[in-house]
């Protein structure tokens, strides 16, 4: 017996994604055992192998209890393997930085897709390598006689902003292949939410050196520098905490719309979901990212009303449900776009641009709901997308803002709706 | 005495204790000439800001606050040698410069209309007074222990250290446990419930003071901004986890009025059922932490309502049939276990439509949440939230279905708790 399979344009379009991400990810990798070579050769080999051993025990254990803390849905941030590799750095050598970088890393082995593993090992060896390359480099600027701890301070320092920016470039590489999305936004997101936690990192490894080598703890640091590292864990996982307080708070939203009206569940996934991609492609925050889901998933809410049993997808309405919603703090940032998504562009004064992104993404799954429903075919989903943008762009410098059609329609060349 | 006893005197006496140290510190330092003579100015000026700040931003962990970098700041200033010849400052000498700091901060806060809350500043200075004390009066291999830790190993010296300023936070700890200590909890297991709560923090405080002793020849006045930093980072999570907490509170209470914003309940039902439970679950002697789970399981037990498309008869649950009553539950279960319910408060709402004779006949376990929920929501049901005469007629509807559909203990509790006031 055999299967036929059908290719069509979105399966072929998913599979030249799947071999774009492939490549990428095998480049990193390669990168990072280059990388790792090359601060072995320049800076010479670890110094000392018990505070390697260590520390790469340290970041296996790290990476293997790590918990999920998502940041923007897409990337964890639950280890501490960057104060681990800044560590390493200076206590047992640069070189050593990528074997503590991949220790972490491999450590996941059996929990982790390979894809995902063979990513993170290589994002971690380049990384730690660049950070290992960049205090030598510093180090090599000071007078023999004055390797003081102000030039390990500054060389560290200045290797975790590199360390933070090749993160964020590299991440927000593979997620924008993978999910074919703009690089810059999801960079830029990245940097604003990771920013402060690698700095925070880079701090707390500094001061276990000081600990370890000038003060003369040696390998006990990690005991007695321990409440600074859990503290500094800690602290991360909170951000994830309050991250899955958010993300739950708008599931049990969506979900009693679902338990009310699948098929509004569903047309409220669609909105948020594409306001979360048009906040993405215009570059926005990441607070303004995560503000415009909101408002996609509370857009829809007024169809829980008893006298509104048919209510159609946010058209007409009070927005009575929506302003209980505001009670809820993080939520009531979301109440100018819920308030001015109905405003056109064109009026004075204009609405704010999270209001004109919701009436874009609103409106678009509207009428590609329409359009679906009309045809049949197994291409329809393509053509009610174009049907669907050809209603907006009529009304585009009008009714919607034009830079959100041109964000959509960026979108749609992408596929990515 | 009663332990009620013991915690109405304990506030003066602490307050009394924290008065009488300042007191003696302040006569011995007149005594010797009211001079500070510190090697390290920069050091000092640092500490005390760290105190000033410290005392500015307390932290909260549940009934009680503190005050990290204020502790940490203390405990360095009484620790780290920066005396005249790598000394150590008297005692008098700690206890006066921390006063210093500790009245400016208590001024600003003042000035800005903040609350002083005296009785926390004496608990940390009485545990201060502890932890120098002793660490200038314990000796080691016959010397006092900070001149000891001056020639030790590193690790020996921290571990001393650390012990010394453990003590004097954990008196401060159980200053205010005592404070708070009700009769229906054993002291013990509170103290061990408010070590878990400090956790991370408790041992990040407690590791301060000492690690900025052992790096300050090393690192100079930096030291302070090197140990501290970490518990700055701590205390930042600290402010993340109030407002985590915020976001779920508020999740719930907005959930909550969800059913009568969009008019299937009548207005307030969630939250009076609630408060109906609260006050319940008190009578019938549960403690915090379960009064708690059942009241967010009254706020949502009748979430589910916003599936039904025709609202039942003023949104009463009690008039439904019981699949309708199950389908209810669970769809609220469904949308609470989204918004981060725990397991046990979905577990009362979903047994909350389970007749009390399946427990008494078929030994089936009917959680007390969920008994007492059946009966506050079919009170509030019947009496649609008015008292007066319908509060009779409906407590006698609800013992009609005595120990067949509501438990009796929990009908006797709310007949207890809606009694009307005298007059």
């Amino acid at each position: 017996m055999t299967s036929a399979t059908h290719s069509t344009p979105e399966s072929a379009r998913e599979h030249a994604t799947r071999s774009r991400t492939n490549a990428f990810i095998a480049l990193v990798a390669t990168l990072g055992v280059l990388l790792s070579v090359v601060v072995w050769l320049v800076a010479g080999p670890p110094t000392d192998v018990v505070a390697l051993a260590l520390l790469i025990a340290l970041a296996a254990a790290s990476g293997r209890a790590s918990v999920l803390n998502r940041v923007r849905g897409i990337v964890g941030l639950s280890t501490i393997s960057s104060l681990l590799i800044m560590l390493a750095i200076p206590v047992a050598g640069p070189a050593a930085a990528p074997l503590v970088g991949l220790g972490g890393a491999l450590a996941t082995v059996g929990s982790t897709e390979t894809r995902r593993l063979v990513f993170n090992a290589g994002m971690r060896a380049v990384i730690a390598a660049v950070a290992g390359l960049i205090y030598v480099a510093v180090l090599a600027r000071a007078p023999q006689e004055d390797r003081s701890l102000a030039w390990t301070a500054a060389a560290l320092g200045l290797a975790v902003v590199v360390q933070c920016l090749f993160n964020a470039i590299l991440v927000g590489a593979v997620v924008a292949i993978s999910e074919r999305t703009s690089l810059r936004g999801q960079a830029l997101g990245l940097l604003s939410s990771t920013g402060l936690p690698y700095l925070g990192q880079g701090f707390v490894a500094y001061l276990l050196y000081v600990l370890w080598i000038p003060v003369g703890f040696g390998p006990s640091t990690l005991i007695f520098g321990g409440p600074a590292i859990l503290a500094t864990r800690w602290q991360l996982s909170q951000y994830g905490a309050e991250q899955r307080a958010r993300q739950g708070a708008l599931a049990a939203l969506q979900t009693a719309i679902e338990v009310r009206s699948g098929a509004a569940a569903r047309h409220t996934s669609e909105v948020a979901t594409l306001c979360e991609g048009l906040a993405v492609a215009l570059a926005l925050p990441a607070d303004e990212v995560d503000m415009l889901r909101t408002a996609g998933v509370l857009h829809n809410l007024d169809i829980l009303t008893v006298d509104r049993p048919s209510a159609g997808h946010g058209e007409g309405t009070d927005l009575t449900t929506t302003r209980a919603m505001g009670q809820v703090t993080f939520l009531a940032a979301a109440r100018p776009a819920l308030e001015w998504q109905r405003i056109p562009y064109a009026a004075r004064p204009a609405p704010p641009r999270s209001a004109a992104i919701l009436a874009v993404a609103d409106d678009f799954v509207l009428a590609r709901e329409r359009f679906t429903h009309l045809e049949v075919r197994p291409d329809a989903g393509r053509e009610a997308d174009e049907a669907a943008r050809q209603v907006i762009v009529a009304s585009s410098g009008t009714t919607y803002d034009p830079s959100v059609v041109e964000a959509l329609t960026r979108l749609l060349r992408r596929g990515r709706t | 005495m009663s332990a009620d006893d013991i915690t109405a005197g304990l506030r003066p006496a602490v307050v009394g204790s924290a008065t009488a140290i300042a007191l003696v510190a302040g006569v011995l330092w007149w005594r010797n000439g009211a001079e500070l003579v510190v090697e390290d100015t920069t050091f000092v000026v640092l500490a005390w800001l760290a105190i000033v700040i410290g005392e500015l931003w307390r932290v909260s962990l549940d009934y009680r606050t503190t005050a990290p970098l204020a502790v940490a700041g203390s405990m360095a200033l009484a620790l780290t040698p920066i005396g005249p010849d790598a000394t150590v400052l008297r005692a008098a000498q700690v206890i006066v410069v921390v006063l210093g700091a500790v009245f400016l901060a208590l001024g600003i806060r003042a000035a800005l209309g903040w609350s002083a809350g005296i009785d926390e500043v004496s608990a940390r200075l009485v545990g201060l007074g502890v932890t120098v004390v002793l660490s200038r009066n314990l000796t080691i291999e016959g010397r006092p222990v900070l001149t000891w830790a001056t020639d030790a190993r590193a690790w020996q010296a921290a571990l001393a250290l650390i012990a010394m300023c453990a003590a004097g936070i954990f008196v401060e700890l159980l200053t205010w446990t005592l404070i708070f200590w009700q009769r229906r909890v054993s002291l013990v297991s509170m103290v061990r419930e408010d070590l878990m709560r400090s956790g991370a923090l408790g041992s990040a405080m407690a590791h301060a003071g000492p690690l900025v002793a052992l790096v300050a020849p090393v690192a100079g006045p930096t030291s302070l901004i090197l140990v501290l930093g970490p518990l700055a980072l701590a205390m930042a999570g600290l402010r993340r986890r109030e407002r985590t907490q915020a976001i779920y509170r508020e999740t719930v209470a907005a959930l909550s009025r969800l059913t009568d914003d969009s008019g299937h309940t009548r207005p307030g039902h969630a939250r009076r059922v609630a408060d109906l439970c609260s006050a319940m679950g008190h009578e019938l002697l549960m403690s915090d932490r379960e009064v708690d789970n059942l009241e967010r399981a009254a706020l949502l037990h009748d979430v589910g309502q916003v599936a039904l498309t025709v609202p039942l008869p003023g949104g009463a649950s009690i008039l439904a049939d019981p699949d309708s009553q199950r389908r209810i539950a669970g769809d609220s279960v469904r949308i609470g276990s989204q918004a981060g319910l725990e397991v046990e408060v979905c577990d009362a709402i979903t047994a909350s439509t389970q007749q009390f004779r399946l427990m008494r006949e078929f030994g089936e376990k009917i959680p007390l949440a969920a008994r007492i929920l059946k009966v506050a929501n079919a009170y509030d049901d019947l009496t649609g939230g008015r008292g007066g005469p319908t509060r009779s007629a409906a407590l006698e509807r609800i013992q009609l279905g005595l120990g067949y559909e509501y438990d009796p203990r929990c009908v006797d509790a709310l007949a207890r708790v809606t009694k009307a006031p005298p007059g």
